[in-house]
């Protein structure tokens, strides 16, 4: 069971993306309008004042960067037909795993992330690859396995902050924090940005090059494509199957990581709920277009920043901001648009008087 | 240790109702040819409306009315956006599931002032045969359960009919089945998909109250899971309701043990949550497993 | 000159067909008059693509006759019996049934006028039983809402009979065979009343057998008083069992004319505008010097549990320099065989040979570098990725050569791309899509992706010119031809026995997994002889 790819031209598909954001934004100022105390105060707050404060636009950019690098996991996954749902637990064993990592003793800083991000890779991968494995062995779907992967990965992390893990001095349900002179530079205070920033974007290009240039990026949109022929073309079932699933998983445990040392320092129970998902509408806004993932990720996060902004001073709850991603995510994948086809007929009619 | 016993049965029992619900909702809509993953959503929906209404009117009966009106409504609009738009059901229907979370917790925020538990008085459903629970072994496990497991059963059986039985179930079958069937009939298969997708919002609707209502209460992730256990149930059931009522059987039997085995052993809470996911994904490897030993043949 | 005859015989034809309006009679002599159907001049372009699929088609047909519509892929007929069977609406032109005119705006219109069409892929439902598929749509009822069992299956049982097929009603579709299958239709058809039945390509999945069972059965129905519309391109079958045929090509309705009145040949010719001979027989060889290429011994494939294996000792070999042509009819073996070599199946004993070497187990490495190359006979799913771009398919079987180092080199690409497409005349671009490529396109671009070594040491070939035009199919059989002529050893896999005829130097017979007659192709192979040794009427060592 994957999902095909619509074969849409590239115009179409532009259209649907406005079609799309038109939408949204609608959407939110019904929505502020309903539950907004103040319309004009609630629109300011939602749509401007991320962009214009300091603080709202770093923290912006800084929930754009997981979903960027997550985003690109989905992207190879999904090149090849592979779906990865194991998003949430990846990310989360991997911040997980970053921690722990950190905290072995160490004191060269660059040692430290290296090894930290090392270990959330490699979390995520194996995470990933478990699915992989299952499907190229039992042709077990892996949007289910790595579905109910995510669930039991995230309840054991939950069960391990909340217990063993727990560091008994704070108030929170959290672990220890990593070693203070380890955490990623701070580029644009008082907001959270961070260098990791400069990490997200070398990952998407680099994420571009080798989807479009290289040979591996070659086979698996072959084996996405058509297996019966990557098959015959020697591309084995665990390059179209475990590989983009090792790698998207690597990918989300990486982003996990970068939360950490980018932003929260420690892993907090269910700190990165929701990244999974969002990484993945993020990844279908951009047509899986590595490169298009940086204004999907922009954009999303922007919606996600509003919705923060708004609930200070309005009694909005800030899960209005679901009900917005949930109107992208329905409108994003048509493929076709109402109104787009009024537009459209009257341009044939044009055409067919011609002749 | 056998009333232990006959009170794990007894859960059990009560346990699948909501699987057993949103399965047969489920079912509607994979025999029309769609993966519907929206069920989680929909049984929220239908759970939070429910119980919101039963309270706001202090009538159940209004409750299970809105809540079914609601869920229809969110399903009618699921089905009409994705197939209108010729849009990817999965994607859609995990959108519901986050528009359910979204919409339920603003809800809750604005106009009851929380997000966690909304705890409401209402009267405990009714339980029809609440006499004859005294009656020795199936006493308890069969009877004394709410309303709401013998409704399960009946639109079991009715929903069992309907598919296979009735003309409207042919139909629908057969645009699951091979849609061109219908359309040298000059019908549109896209019709019956919709319809089968606003009647898995009404069993859902059902599942989901089914779970509030006896708690007189509204928890966020209320349907923890159960949306993709009663999937899983409908795969391992071959699609057969039959079967599907088993394997929910099965599945509410182990949260049922593991409710109880909690209490005397010290088994952390998570794991609780976790086992309709540790279940499905062994149902899953072992049902690929039995697959490929006969495949083997 | 037989090129001259035919185009003067066509405008004979063209000229006189189109003054034939109410003609006399079929074979059984009905008494014309008014046509019981008129399909006057319609057109219909498909806007998306801009093709013009009927370009002023005319039709006239007699009650009760057997009327063929003949034309090559793309002359119009599908589309032609599309909108008279209310799938499509044409933009111009009539439609009169039994003096009424007729317009169709979906196919429930068409119930009034008692037509219905047999698809070429069949509409049933494979999880209902014969009885449900047949009464599909207009079901008897219990109670107002459900399905009455009982008097479908009688209703099923009744129509059975009056037919004379040996369906039983509560079996499942899902297990019927290919025919079978098509009794289902028909009887659907029948059950609804359709007293103008439309086949489309009948007998395009049908055995020698089972197409003289369909033979009969096409009698019984005219018997019954059943306008019968085939949509055809098969020539002899027209000439055995239609009243009348109208040949169409380019849209256009080219002649209409009585079966008895011309032969298959200039039929033939009037079908495809130009003459096409199959006689390769002057260019047989028996090449001497020649070394084994090929040798396969004793392959076989068991089953557990299964008493019957899909393959059983079958050995042959191909020499360079001939073809080697291996028949049967689909499901005995051939699709088995073509796994083995391609290595999607594993042999359970046997050895394959390649220049004296055995092929390794696991070959998933592509063919070329070893000198091999396959044309599968599912081009569409194992030949081509048609999501990509020609260029993209063509270096995805060489990637060690485009990829250096890892990386795209996309000049070597491009470049080789466009010399291979000028090479094999395709009409195509290195960055087209290959699903804009027509099938004739697709095959000689596997072509010559598979003959990037100009002449491989062995050729395995497989159902070469299934879906092609014939102008495609000549091209492919003369491709073969000259790829034998330079010596390369050619595996010619396909259940078309004209086709094997007209090029193999030795034929091989299989039947149910094994190979019941390996000879040399000479005129005592005649089509019947195959035919039989196909079917195990025969059997010779």
């Amino acid at each position: 069971m994957s999902i095909d790819k619509q074969g849409m031209n590239t115009r179409e598909g532009f259209k649907i993306i406005i079609f799309t954001l038109t939408v949204s934004v609608l959407l939110t100022l019904v929505l502020l309008g309903a539950f907004a105390s103040s319309f004009p105060d609630a629109v300011t707050a939602f749509f401007v004042r991320p962009l214009t404060n300091r603080y709202f636009f770093g923290n912006l950019l800084a929930a754009a960067i997981p979903l960027m690098i997550a985003g690109l996991g989905i992207a190879f996954a999904f090149s090849s037909s592979n779906f990865n749902l194991g998003g949430e637990g990846q990310i989360y064993a991997g911040a997980l795993a970053a921690v722990l990592a950190a905290r072995t003793g160490g004191t060269n800083p660059l040692a430290i992330q290296m090894l930290a991000l090392l270990a959330a890779s490699i979390i995520g991968a194996v995470l990933g690859g478990i699915s992989g494995l299952l499907k190229r062995n039992l042709r077990v779907d892996e949007l289910l396995s790595s579905f109910l992967i995510s669930g039991i990965t995230v309840y054991s992390v939950d069960f391990l902050i909340a217990g063993p893990l727990r560091d008994t001095s704070s108030n929170f349900m959290t672990t220890a924090a990593i070693p203070a002179n380890s955490a990623f530079l701070k580029i644009y205070p008082p907001s959270n940005l961070s260098t990791a920033l400069f990490l997200a974007l070398a990952a998407v290009i680099t994420g571009k090059f080798i989807m479009d240039r290289t040979r591996i990026g070659f086979e698996l949109k072959i084996a996405g494509a058509n297996r019966e022929f990557a098959q015959y073309a020697g591309i084995g079932a665990s390059a179209s199957t475990i590989l983009p699933m090792v790698l998207s998983g690597a990918l989300h445990g990486f982003s996990g990581g970068i939360l950490i040392f980018g932003t929260y320092f420690k892993a907090m129970r269910g700190f990165s709920a929701g990244i999974g998902w969002s990484a993945i509408a993020v990844s279908l806004i951009a047509k899986n277009n590595p490169l298009g993932l940086i204004p999907a990720a922009f954009f999303y996060a922007y919606l996600e920043a509003g919705s923060k902004s708004v609930m200070l001073g309005a009694n909005i709850s800030s899960e209005i901001v679901l009900i917005i991603q949930s109107a992208v995510l329905i409108l994003i994948t048509a493929t076709r648009v109402p109104l787009a086809r009024l537009v459209s007929n009257r341009n044939q009619h044009k055409k067919e008087g011609k002749r | 240790m056998s009333s232990a016993f006959s009170a794990i049965l007894s859960n059990a029992v009560a346990g699948m109702t909501p699987l057993l619900l949103a399965a047969m909702g489920g079912l509607f809509t994979e025999l029309a040819g769609s993966l519907n993953i929206a069920l989680e959503g929909l049984m929220m929906t239908g759970a939070f409306a429910g119980i919101v209404a039963a309270h706001l009117s202090s009538s159940p009966a209004i409750g299970v009315l809105t809540g079914l009106a609601a869920t229809a409504l969110v399903a009618w609009v699921y089905g009409i956006i994705t197939i209108g738009l010729k849009a990817n059901i999965f994607i859609t229907g995990l959108a519901v599931n986050i528009f359910a979370a979204g919409l339920t917790a603003v809800l809750s925020q604005q106009f009851f002032k929380t997000k966690s538990v909304l705890a409401f008085s209402l009267a405990e459903p009714a339980r029809p045969f609440a006499r004859l629970a005294a009656l020795p072994i199936v006493g308890p496990m069969l009877f004394g359960h709410t309303w709401f497991v013998y409704l399960a059963w009946i639109l079991t059986f009715a929903g069992w009919v309907i598919l296979f039985k009735s003309t409207y179930g042919m139909r629908l079958r057969a645009t699951g089945s091979n849609p061109k069937a219908l359309i040298i009939l000059g019908k549109n298969p896209e019709t019956y998909v919709a319809q089968s997708i606003v009647i898995s919002g009404l069993y859902c609707a059902l599942a989901g109250m089914s779970l509030s209502f006896p708690l007189s209460a509204f928890v966020p992730n209320i349907s923890a899971g159960r949306g993709w256990v009663a999937l899983v149930a409908i795969y391992l059931g071959a699609k057969k309701p039959a079967a599907i009522a088993a394997a929910c059987f099965v599945f509410a039997l182990a949260e049922s043990y593991s409710n109880f085995a909690q209490g005397s052993l010290k088994i952390p809470s998570e794991f609780i949550l976790a086992i309709p996911y540790i279940v499905t994904l062994l149902a899953l490897i072992s049902g690929a497993l039995a697959r490929r030993l006969s495949d083997r043949k | 000159m037989p090129f001259l005859s035919c185009k003067f015989i066509g405008d004979v034809w063209k000229i006189a067909g189109s003054e034939r309006a109410g003609y006399h009679g079929s074979k059984d002599s009905k008494v014309a008059g008014m046509s019981y159907l008129v399909m006057n001049n319609i057109r219909k372009t498909f806007p998306s693509s801009g093709t013009v699929a009927n370009d002023g088609a005319n039709l006239s047909v007699e009650a009760g006759e057997i009327h063929a519509i003949v034309g090559e892929n793309g002359a119009g007929k599908t589309t032609l019996m599309k909108i008279l069977a209310g799938l499509l609406e044409p933009d111009a032109g009539t439609i009169t049934i039994a003096g009424k005119p007729a317009v169709f705006r979906s196919p429930q219109d068409t119930k009034a006028f008692h037509i219905g069409m047999v698809h070429q892929h069949f509409i049933m439902v494979p999880e209902f039983t014969v009885a449900e598929n047949i009464v599909f749509g207009q079901e008897p009822r219990k109670a107002g809402f459900l399905f009455d069992t009982k008097i479908a299956e009688k209703e099923a049982a009744r129509m059975i009979e009056r037919f004379g097929f040996s369906l039983e009603p509560d079996a499942l579709a899902a297990d019927l065979s290919v025919s079978e299958r098509q009794q289902l239709e028909i009887l659907r058809q029948m059950y609804r009343e359709t007293q103008l039945l439309i086949l489309d390509e009948p007998t395009a999945v049908l055995t020698e057998q089972e197409i003289q069972h369909f033979f009969e059965l096409l009698k019984t129905l005219k018997g019954q008083g059943i306008t019968v519309l085939i949509i055809t391109h098969k020539i002899r079958e027209v000439k055995e069992i239609a009243d009348r045929v109208t040949v169409m090509r380019d849209g256009r309705t080219i002649a209409t004319l009585n079966t008895g009145d011309i032969s298959e040949y200039d039929l033939s010719c009037l079908m495809m505008g130009s003459a096409s001979c199959l006689d390769f027989s002057a260019r047989r060889r028996n090449p001497a010097g020649a070394r084994t290429i090929l040798d396969v011994k004793n392959l076989s494939i068991t089953r557990k549990h299964h008493s019957m294996p899909l393959l059983h000792q079958v050995s042959f070999s191909v020499a360079s320099g001939e073809i080697l042509g291996l028949c049967g009819i689909s499901g005995n073996g051939l699709k088995e065989i073509e796994e083995v070599l391609a290595g999607f199946l594993q042999p359970s004993s046997g050895t394959l040979l390649f220049q004296g070497k055995a092929l390794p187990k696991s070959r998933t490495a592509p063919w070329l570098p070893n000198g091999i190359a396959y044309v599968p006979s599912d081009r569409m799913k194992r030949g081509v990725v048609l999501q990509k771009t020609w260029a993209e398919n063509y270096i995805a079987l060489d990637r060690k050569r485009f990829f250096p180092r890892g990386i795209a080199d996309r000049k070597s690409a491009r470049e080789t791309a466009l010399r291979r497409i000028q090479d094999f005349s395709i009409k195509a671009q290195p960055d087209s899509r290959m699903d804009e490529l027509s099938g004739g396109n697709i095959q000689k671009s596997i072509l010559a992706r598979e003959l990037a070594d100009e002449v491989p040491a062995l050729c395995v070939l497989c159902e070469p010119t299934w879906g092609l035009d014939s102008l495609s199919a000549s091209a492919m059989h003369e491709k073969i031809l000259s790829l034998r002529d330079s010596g390369a050893a050619v595996l010619l896999i396909s259940s078309d026995i004209d086709e094997i005829m007209a090029l193999s130097d030795r034929i091989a017979v299989l039947r149910r997994g094994t190979i019941t007659a390996q000879v040399h192709n000479s005129s005592d192979v005649t089509r019947e002889y195959l035919g039989a040794l196909m079917l195990g009427i025969h059997n010779e060592h």
